[in-house]
């Protein structure tokens, strides 16, 4: 067990690395022309290229740029020339606990909703009520998140006041009920739009539990139907619902794009837009980075969590 | 993806049966439809077609799937004979005849002031340049579903190919692709097609295709989405790559590119028409969210994402500009989905239920 987790990790941090050599291939090596222009901002003098080529290795080839980079990065010291030569290290990692809340909040609105439908569709296959949860989700499934974004401020902001149509509030500022009040209305916007996929594949994966051997032995057996579904069914359903869920969220944390940007989020997906209409990427790189590093660690935990969930997995290692 | 039940859909779904019993049922349920099946033995093509054919959801949402294509695709007639503009065509001094008035279609704010209505001029209303939305969804539909077929096709040609290769051969090549695949799934995926559309605006030109051409997000999307649907077919090419009469045709002498070609490929059509549905669902959300962020289509050309980002200044006041884009995305997704499922069903009837 340990020895796997230990493999797990390596392989991990070998996926970094492949994901940021990508990455730097694709924001400064793939556009044409001296990526140090590029970098030296609008109005490029003789001298600030040649600044920006010895603070990112530029004359050294890509390989040393490369370096430099990821040495700026992992080490919190990245002057970007377009944010006036700031660090911005310190302002992405900033964004992170904001696109952690936001994720946190839709994933445990997501969760409850669409694993309970999904659960009672199941259990109730065929009926009226479970036909209409399909639909539903299967609607939810359908919309467009940027659109829906918009719907929701029109409802819920300008026509019924019930939420500000934007910004954020930090639970130091506005307490958790002033970050409750900013977050929500984004978080169910993207609950809705993940929650269809969970009720359906809730539903399947426990309409085919339900027609195992092992439930009717339990059942059988005279356990109470409580008992058998909970321990029985629910248990070994929830292990692709898990894995599922972990890929979602570590998507979330790289991809709540839409949704910060049109509830005016200073998350992740906020900081890599404000990076894209700059000459340099250096946003884009940091901010990606750091977004790959949460799919990457999620994966991983998803891997230890099934492995912990399923006794199969586990006598394998 | 998953199913939902639909009563009466799948009542043939006994694969023990023998035939013609299944035709019979197919006929109570299905109506006239099925009631010409001959009691001959059918092909698993053909059993799946009719499959098709009796569920009524899937029938329907196939039939609201084509009504969009030809609409959207019918832009040049519609512009000429119904809105009297064309989809790009702004309305400067901002006012029209309505019902023999002079009225305003912009106001003095830039706030489009004609809502949706039973009219032909601006049937779904202004947007905030005074131009027809209902033209502008229309002909956006003809671009969007354009990127969404073109980067369908290519996901499928892609994966299949890189999925075929690895689950055939097995042995370092397939250990190679599957880790480049596993790399490639650990990016965030908006996030690298935003980076990579990015660097493509910066580069003006690739090869033969201009960055603003909508080749180029047909393309990112079809290329990037490949990767994870390859993982589906490679785990379907290893399960036939065992089969008895795989191995019957190489002790036969048949080399690896005709078996991979003859004896594996046919048998993964199944999977891959099922599996289209999904994928053009997924892949015109995707324009959608790339155009609304600006990476996708270049304005002016309409697309449904750049009409939800069109309307993104008025979604209070003027929603159906943004609706103009958000309604079509939704029904068509909806319509690829349901197909997706019905396919699904037909295919494998027992597995989805």
């Amino acid at each position: 067990m340990g020895g796997f987790i230990l493999v797990r990790m390596l392989d991990g941090v070998v996926k970094l690395l492949l994901v940021s050599m990508i990455l730097f291939w694709v924001l400064v090596v793939l556009p044409p022309g001296n990526p140090a222009i590029r970098f030296a901002g609008k109005t490029p003098t003789e001298e600030s290229i040649k600044a920006v080529e010895q603070r990112f290795c530029f004359d050294g080839g890509n390989f040393a740029a490369y370096r430099c980079f990821l040495k700026m990065t992992v080490t919190g010291n990245f002057p970007s020339p377009s944010q006036g030569n700031t660090n911005i290290v310190p302002a992405a990692l900033k964004a992170v606990p904001v696109t952690f809340g936001l994720a946190i909040l839709a994933a445990i609105i997501w969760l409850a909703a669409g694993v309970t439908a999904g659960a009672k569709g199941a259990t109730t296959a065929g009926s009226k009520l479970d036909r209409t949860m399909m639909v539903v989700a299967l609607i939810g499934i359908s919309f467009p998140t940027a659109w829906l974004s918009l719907l929701m401020l029109k409802w819920f902001s300008a026509d019924i006041p019930l939420f500000p149509p934007g910004g954020y509030v930090g639970p130091g500022d506005g307490g958790l009920f002033g970050w409750m009040h900013s977050m929500f209305l984004p978080a169910l916007t993207l609950a809705i739009v993940n929650a269809g996929v969970y009720t359906r594949m809730t539903r399947t994966t426990v309409r085919a539990k339900l027609r195992e051997e092992y439930v009717k032995t339990a059942e059988a057996k005279g356990l109470p139907p409580r008992q058998v579904f909970g321990k029985h069914v629910m248990r070994t359903a929830m292990i692709p619902i898990v894995v599922m869920f972990g890929m979602d969220f570590a998507g979330l944390l790289g991809g709540a794009i839409f949704t910060e940007s049109i509830f005016g989020l200073p998350g992740l997906g906020g900081f890599v837009m404000r990076g894209l209409g700059t000459t340099d990427f250096s946003m884009l790189f940091v901010g990606g980075l750091i977004a790959a590093t949460f799919v990457i660690v999620a994966n991983t935990i998803v891997d230890l969590v099934q492995m912990l969930l399923d006794p199969k997995l586990r006598s394998a290692h | 993806m998953t199913a939902f039940s639909q009563p009466n859909s799948t009542v043939s779904s006994g694969v023990s049966l023998p035939t013609n019993l299944q035709g019979g049922a197919g006929a109570l349920v299905g109506g006239a439809r099925a009631e010409n099946v001959t009691s001959q033995s059918e092909s698993p093509t053909q059993l799946a077609v009719r499959r098709f054919r009796t569920n009524k959801i899937a029938m329907i949402a196939l039939v609201g799937f084509i009504v969009i294509c030809c609409a959207s695709f019918a832009t040049p007639w519609l512009e000429q004979h119904w809105a009297g503009r064309t989809a790009v065509e702004q309305n400067l001094d901002g006012t029209m005849q309505l019902n023999g008035k002079k009225t305003e279609v912009v106001d003095l704010r830039g706030m489009p002031a004609v809502g949706p209505g039973l009219r032909k001029e601006y049937t779904f209303g202004a947007d905030g340049l005074g131009r027809d939305v209902f033209i502008r969804a229309m002909a956006g539909g003809s671009v969007s579903l354009r990127v969404g077929i073109g980067a369908t096709v290519l996901c499928i040609v892609l994966g299949t190919l890189v999925g075929i290769l690895g689950g055939y051969y097995r042995g370092r090549a397939d250990k190679i692709l599957t880790y480049v695949v596993d790399v490639m799934i650990a990016f965030p995926f908006m996030l690298f097609m935003i980076a990579l559309s990015a660097a493509i605006a910066m580069s003006g030109q690739i090869g033969p295709i201009k960055s603003t051409s909508i080749l180029v997000p047909m393309i990112m999307l079809g290329a990037l989405s490949s990767f994870g649907f390859s993982r589906v077919i490679r785990a379907n090419a290893i399960e036939l790559g065992n089969k008895e009469y795989v191995e019957a045709a190489r002790a036969l002498g048949g080399n690896d590119k005709r078996i991979m070609f003859l004896h594996v490929l046919p048998h993964l059509v199944p999977t891959i028409i099922t599996y289209s549905g999904i994928l053009l669902a997924a892949m015109i959300l995707g324009e959608a969210g790339l155009s609304f962020l600006g990476v996708g289509v270049q304005p002016p050309t309409p697309s449904w994402g750049n009409l939800i980002n069109d309307g993104r200044a008025f979604y209070s006041t003027a929603w159906w500009v943004a609706a103009g884009g958000g309604i079509p995305v939704m029904l068509t997704v909806l319509c690829a989905n349901l197909v997706g499922e019905g396919l699904e069903e037909a295919f494998d009837p027992k597995g989805s239920r």
